[in-house]
């Protein structure tokens, strides 16, 4: 949402400095380039950062482009305690780039070395902030001392953090030189927990605040991404192109579309400069070798920016597993082979503020590691040692984004996504020999299939079409309404024809389609110098799915599926509400609920066409949910000797109802019979000692349990109400602590820094079943891991190398029962930005 | 599961039944609502009398599921009030359990990864402890233990094809018995698998009498075919395949190896339960077959088709047998699935899709006994001297069930209730 304040006079003050610097840097990067004069550059700059143009006084609708030089600063800046900025000058003319954790953005200039008498050949054409072309021209001819500038503002992370809206923003920016994941630093933030499988590429289900798999959503740049079966895929996405992760925990702002139960992570991509290359790989034990390289590049004739983007992941995964005899085992079929290949095209000179065209395709490939003991699970993991069994997949995606602020109206602001990914994927499993864990062969008892009931050659298509249209209107001055419409049709074509004739029966499920449309309508208000802000939204759920009926007992098509469709259409209602009081500017209230539905997925509904048969009456999850917390943000003195404090909390109330459980025994499928209630609070505490020193300790308790009154079907009382449902930790913690050393290293490298860093967790026992004996022995032990490191990052930041060490101890550890994860694991990390 | 039949002398056998004929008789004079042999009795207060004053009154072993998970526990009578799972211990699955000697044995899910056979001992306050166990390979598949004697056991590994013969007392493996290469190919046109699916074991003149189930790539799916496997108990060597294919049943016995679904009478007839691939192959038949052990061969003139016996049960007939116990002289009580019950959609919450039943194999006569239907959570049953203990999961709840197979009458509604769905039940004896 955008706001409109005149600016002070310090803000005009800001934006001259701004403008210079802008101008001065483009100079230096400009140079070499022919045709494409310094001014020029500049000139494009400023038109990208103010709709087309120049920074003008008054011209306070303006929102400054994140591609340039000076990143997110908003018209209405503002100290870190709300109050008007005054820009200071010193006698140094050193002013860097600073990215804070607290998300306040600290900005100053470097203008060292700057090539002035480019600037003076350059013709001035744009104006300054002043409105004054004759000071423009001074200002641009002039040599300028700019001294240190601080410049703070609020950035859209901050935005997000300020809404009321339950939610962590995470900033990967600082985690980028390190080999690390995005699971890696979602498991880092109170309310969340990551439950891996494996290693590299292994499945992981997230889980907030209890809720998980199916019932939490995740988005990339507000589009759905979730596998079907709600494991994550945001481990293919490199942090380097990650502007912030935001963790939404109970409740979802309407914009986001999609439904759920309100738990998402979204994860927004960054806006890079329009010239800008980033290169790095990371290698880590276990044979783990992760390289990427981003390109792109700005035609200023056509006004086209166009990029290219490779990354790829390689995992040997061979770390030891144990056995139940006490030895052993060295894992050794658990490879996983990632590609993702972009290119994206921005078109900056057309109606439309950005319209981008983007082309991914992405592979994986990974073989199936099985495991010796008990793991509670039927076929999802094999239970002996699988040499051959692999599974694939590759996507392809067109995609289409287009925004325009003022959009036929003024003060209506649209944007539109429409994305077209086509999924082709399948388990390979045609082995004739099986091998256990000691060395020994024999053959397959199904006479092909080292897993499940047979053999498997499935060649699945999946079709999608996904369409996301946001509206957002300022009615009047503290009041914005938004409309958002996330339109997503599927078409499922598994297949398995060597499945289907090894069996001599169809076994492959049928076709499905499945539409879904979520409808958002939201207001926000802010009121009392925008210390109140309330958003309210309506939601509007509508689910049709398409398959085909299955019968119990066929005749004579050797086929569970008739020729029958059926057809299941769902509609639902949902809302919610966040609301934020600050008392001061650097302590908030906020409270927020959340009325949530999360439809049925196609496979729950349709099943998989054998055992699992159909559930046409299935209905949506329901959820309510109610958060109240706080948040403190406060800063003690300013500059580098400044300290801050960060302090939020949160309780959380969450009624689950109409759970889709699968049952049955021989003859399953999926039903509404399940309740929970989940209580909780959880935190975070931060501490910035000056710039140099950072720690922080969070906190998560979560008492989830069954909360359904009676057995289903029956009028006995459950046994298992008011028990904790399994597989969910109690609490859990974390906390760490970096110490950065700054310009310590050759003068060539500076500005560096030298960062250690330490983190640790604790998560505590749970069991694996419901606790209902006192000799109950299948559970996840309880466990304390440490992690360190340090990093060198050099040229301000343009140049890092990292290298860590994950679980120091070696402690054996597990997220899921009898499903061993790696120990000790050592990384590095190397990367250059060229920009 | 103990599988040698319990032999009892005439004079005995009459002694008993006047026995219960004079019990019930006082208990009619005591309680004037004494149902008949058609109704379900529902008094509390005759179902406490009646069960303090039956013949057998456990240990029983009970497998249950709780949540998403099975659970091994010991009731040690019914007269102890409802079941808990306090005492229980985690159990890899349900497919069967089995009493030796003093012990549990029990098998993991051949398809959950467990990699050994636990052997628990039972202690006085009817808590189990884990005293050890015998490797099995992952994913081979452990079936049902047949103990010939203290020293001397069999136990198939369904899933790899094999046969181990294992000494109770030691735990070691002595020998193993490879039947991979009577795996059937199935028709027309899939391809061989290489196990026959060796489950129920059962003993007779010093020979092994294997069922084969002959899945179609373990997909609980059978062949045409009905097989049975004859090895000398000396040699172990494979005698004979006694085999019958020309009339339409398939896969003989079942995982959990209970005695009514594969059993030896007092004839020395063998008598067998084919699935008949839980109805979903049209043309596949379930009911019983008889094989003459004189000659090892089918007696083709003798068959029952379950589907052939109208029943007062929705759709009027059941199909196949999933839980059956023998109680002597032709007589097997059943778990029977009754096709009519079940909806399409499935409703598993709501759909009592199983029926008991009294199979007569020497008269061949199947009636429906006078207990509640109940969903597949809960049909499970074992004999306790002259009553059938049952368990249920019906509008009622879970819970346990007696009934008295020489009054005809059930006790209680159910006799106690329980914490969890009882997948199976054995006697410990």
């Amino acid at each position: 949402m955008k706001t409109t304040n005149k600016p002070s006079y310090y803000e005009i003050l800001l934006r001259t400095i701004t403008l210079s610097v802008t101008l001065v840097c483009q100079t230096v990067h400009a140079q070499d380039e022919p045709g494409n004069t310094a001014a020029d550059s500049v000139h494009d700059q400023l038109s990208e950062s103010q709709d087309g143009d120049a920074y003008t006084e008054g011209d306070t609708d303006a929102t400054p482009s994140r591609d340039s030089v000076v990143h997110d600063v908003k018209n209405d800046v503002k100290g870190k305690d709300n109050e008007d900025v005054s820009a200071t000058s010193q006698n140094s003319s050193d002013i860097t780039h600073e990215k804070e954790p607290s998300d306040l953005l600290k900005v100053n200039e470097n203008v060292s070395g700057v090539d002035r008498e480019k600037i003076q050949e350059s013709p001035s054409t744009m104006t300054s902030v002043s409105g004054n072309e004759s000071d423009s021209e001074s200002a641009i001819s002039k040599d300028v001392d700019l001294g240190t500038v601080t410049v703070m503002g609020t950035s859209e992370s901050q935005e997000v953090k300020e809404s009321g809206f339950p939610v962590t923003i995470i900033d990967p920016e600082k985690f980028a030189g390190r080999a690390m994941s995005v699971t890696d630093l979602l498991e880092r933030i109170p309310g969340v927990k990551i439950k891996r499988s494996g290693g590299v590429g292994s499945a992981a289900h997230i889980s907030i605040r209890g809720l998980e798999g199916k019932r939490v959503q995740i988005y990339i740049d507000g589009s759905p991404l979730n596998a079907p079966d709600g494991t994550l895929g945001i481990d293919d996405i490199p942090l380097h192109v990650i502007e912030r992760i935001e963790v939404y925990k109970g409740v979802v702002p309407a914009k986001l579309g999609g439904d759920g139960l309100g738990g998402a992570v979204n994860i927004v991509i960054v806006d890079l400069p329009p010239r800008y290359a980033d290169f790095s790989y990371s290698f880590q034990s276990y044979n783990v070798h992760k390289p990427m390289a981003l390109a792109k590049t700005y035609f200023e004739k056509p006004g086209i920016e166009w990029g290219l983007f490779f990354s790829g992941q390689y995992a040997d995964n061979d770390y030891e597993m144990p056995m139940p005899d006490g030895g052993t085992h060295t894992r050794d079929h658990n490879r996983f082979r990632n590609l993702m290949l972009a290119t994206a095209a921005h078109l900056k000179k057309t109606y439309f503020d950005d319209l981008e065209l983007e082309l991914v395709y992405i592979a994986n490939d990974q073989q199936i590691q099985g495991l010796p003991g008990y793991t509670g699970t039927t076929a999802d993991i094999p239970a002996r040692n699988v040499q051959h069994a692999k599974q694939w997949t590759n996507i392809w995606l067109a995609a289409l984004h287009a925004e325009k602020d003022q959009f036929l109206f003024d003060k209506l602001d649209f944007s539109y996504n429409f994305a077209v990914p086509f999924m082709y994927s399948g388990l390979v499993d045609k082995s004739d020999t099986v091998y256990d864990f000691y060395g020994n062969s024999s053959p397959s008892p199904s006479g092909e299939g080292e897993i499940g009931n047979g053999p498997n050659d499935s060649k699945d298509k999946r079709f999608e079409i996904r369409q996301k249209l946001n509206l957002n209107y300022q009615l009047f001055k503290p009041f914005a309404l938004n409309l958002n419409n996330q339109l997503q049709y599927t078409d499922n074509r598994p297949q398995d024809d060597y499945a289907d004739e090894y069996a001599g029966w169809q076994i492959t499920p049928g076709n499905g389609k499945l539409l879904t449309s979520t409808t958002g309508f939201s207001g926000e208000l802010k009121l009392f110098k925008e210390k109140w802000m309330t958003i309210a939204a309506l939601k509007h759920y509508y689910f049709k799915s398409r398959g085909y009926e299955t019968v119990l007992y066929p005749s004579a098509n050797d086929s569970f599926l008739s020729d029958n469709e059926e057809v299941n259409t769902n509609n639902g209602l949902g809302w919610n509400i966040a609301t934020r009081y600050k008392i001061t500017p650097w302590f908030m209230l906020k409270g927020s609920y959340e009325r949530g539905q999360r439809m049925p997925t196609t496979d729950e509904v349709f099943g998989d066409g054998f055992t699992i048969k159909t559930s046409p009456l299935l209905e949506p999850e329901k959820s309510d949910n109610f958060i109240a917390g706080f948040y403190i943000d406060k800063a003690f003195g300013e500059g580098p000797r400044a300290i801050r404090v960060t302090l939020e909390s949160d309780a959380f109330l969450m009624y689950i109802d109409d759970m889709i459980r699968l049952g049955g025994t021989l003859t399953k499928n999926y039903a509404n019979i399940d309740k929970a209630k989940i209580i909780g609070v959880d935190g975070e505490l931060k501490l910035e000692l000056t710039k140099y020193f950072y720690t922080y300790f969070n906190w998560t308790i979560q008492d989830v349990r069954n909360d359904l009154d009676n057995l289903p079907g029956t009028t006995q009382k459950n046994y298992l109400k008011g028990k904790r449902i399994p597989n969910i930790p109690p609490y859990f913690f974390n906390w760490g602590a970096e110490v950065t050393l700054y310009d310590i290293m050759w003068d060539w490298a500076k500005p560096c820094e030298l960062s250690i860093f330490y983190d640790g967790s604790h998560v505590s026992e749970f069991f694996f079943e419901y606790e209902v004996s006192e000799f109950q022995k299948y559970r996840v032990d309880a466990r304390v891991l440490h992690d360190a490191g340090v990093q060198l990052s050099m040229k301000d930041k343009r140049y890092s190398v990292s290298f860590s060490v994950d679980n120091i101890a070696d402690t054996r550890h597990y997220d899921l029962y009898n499903q061993p994860l790696a120990g000790r694991i050592f990384k590095l990390a190397l990367r250059g930005t060229f920009r | 599961m103990k599988t040698k039949l319990p032999t009892i002398r005439k004079p005995e056998y009459l002694a008993i039944i006047v026995a219960i004929w004079l019990t019930a008789l006082a208990c009619e004079e005591t309680n004037s609502n004494s149902p008949s042999s058609s109704e379900t009795d529902t008094s509390s207060d005759s179902a406490s009398a009646d069960v303090t004053t039956w013949v057998g009154t456990g240990p029983y072993g009970i497998v249950s599921f709780v949540g998403e998970s099975y659970f091994l526990g010991i009731l040690n009578s019914l007269n102890d009030g409802p079941y808990t799972q306090k005492n229980a211990v985690e159990a890899d699955g349900m497919h069967s359990i089995h009493y030796h000697n003093g012990k549990i044995y029990q098998p993991p899910h051949y398809l959950m990864g467990g990699t050994s056979v636990r052997v628990f001992t039972i202690n006085a306050n009817n808590t189990l402890t884990l005293e050890n166990s015998i490797p099995v390979a992952a994913g081979s598949g452990p079936g049902p233990i047949h103990f010939v004697s203290a020293t001397k056991a069999y136990m198939p590994l369904v899933v790899s094809g094999l046969i181990q013969e294992f000494n109770p007392t030691t735990l070691a493996i002595t020998d193993e018995i490879d039947l991979r290469s009577y795996a059937v190919g199935s028709t027309p046109t899939a391809g061989d698998d290489n196990s026959p699916e060796p489950t129920t074991i059962i003993s007779h003149n010093n020979k092994l009498y294997v069922a084969l189930t002959q899945t179609l790539n373990d997909m609980q799916m059978g062949r045409d075919v009905v097989q049975v496997a004859v090895i000398d108990m000396v040699t172990n060597d494979v005698e004979t395949i006694i085999e019958d294919t020309s009339r339409g049943f398939t896969m003989p016995s079942n995982m959990a190896g209970e005695s009514g679904t594969m059993f030896i009478d007092e004839n020395g007839d063998l008598y067998v339960h084919c699935t008949g691939s839980w109805g979903w192959v049209a043309g596949q038949k379930a009911g019983y077959l008889r094989i003459d052990t004189t000659t090892n061969t089918f007696d083709t003139t003798w068959e029952i088709d379950l589907s052939k016996f109208p029943l007062n049960v929705a759709g009027g007939k059941i199909d196949y047998i999933n839980r059956a116990v023998y109680a002597g002289n032709g007589i097997v009580y059943g778990a029977a699935h009754v096709p009519g019950a079940e909806s399409n959609p499935v409703d598993w919450v709501h759909d009592r899709i199983m029926s008991y039943v009294k199979v007569d194999v020497w008269n061949k006569t199947i009636e429906l006994l006078p207990l509640p239907a109940t969903s597949m959570y809960g049909a499970a049953l074992t004999m306790d001297g002259d009553y059938l203990v049952v368990a249920e999961y019906n509008d009622s709840g879970t819970g346990l069930y007696v009934y008295n197979t020489v009054t005809e009458t059930v006790v209680g509604s159910p006799a106690i209730s329980t914490e969890g769905s009882v997948m199976l039940i054995r006697k410990l004896e």
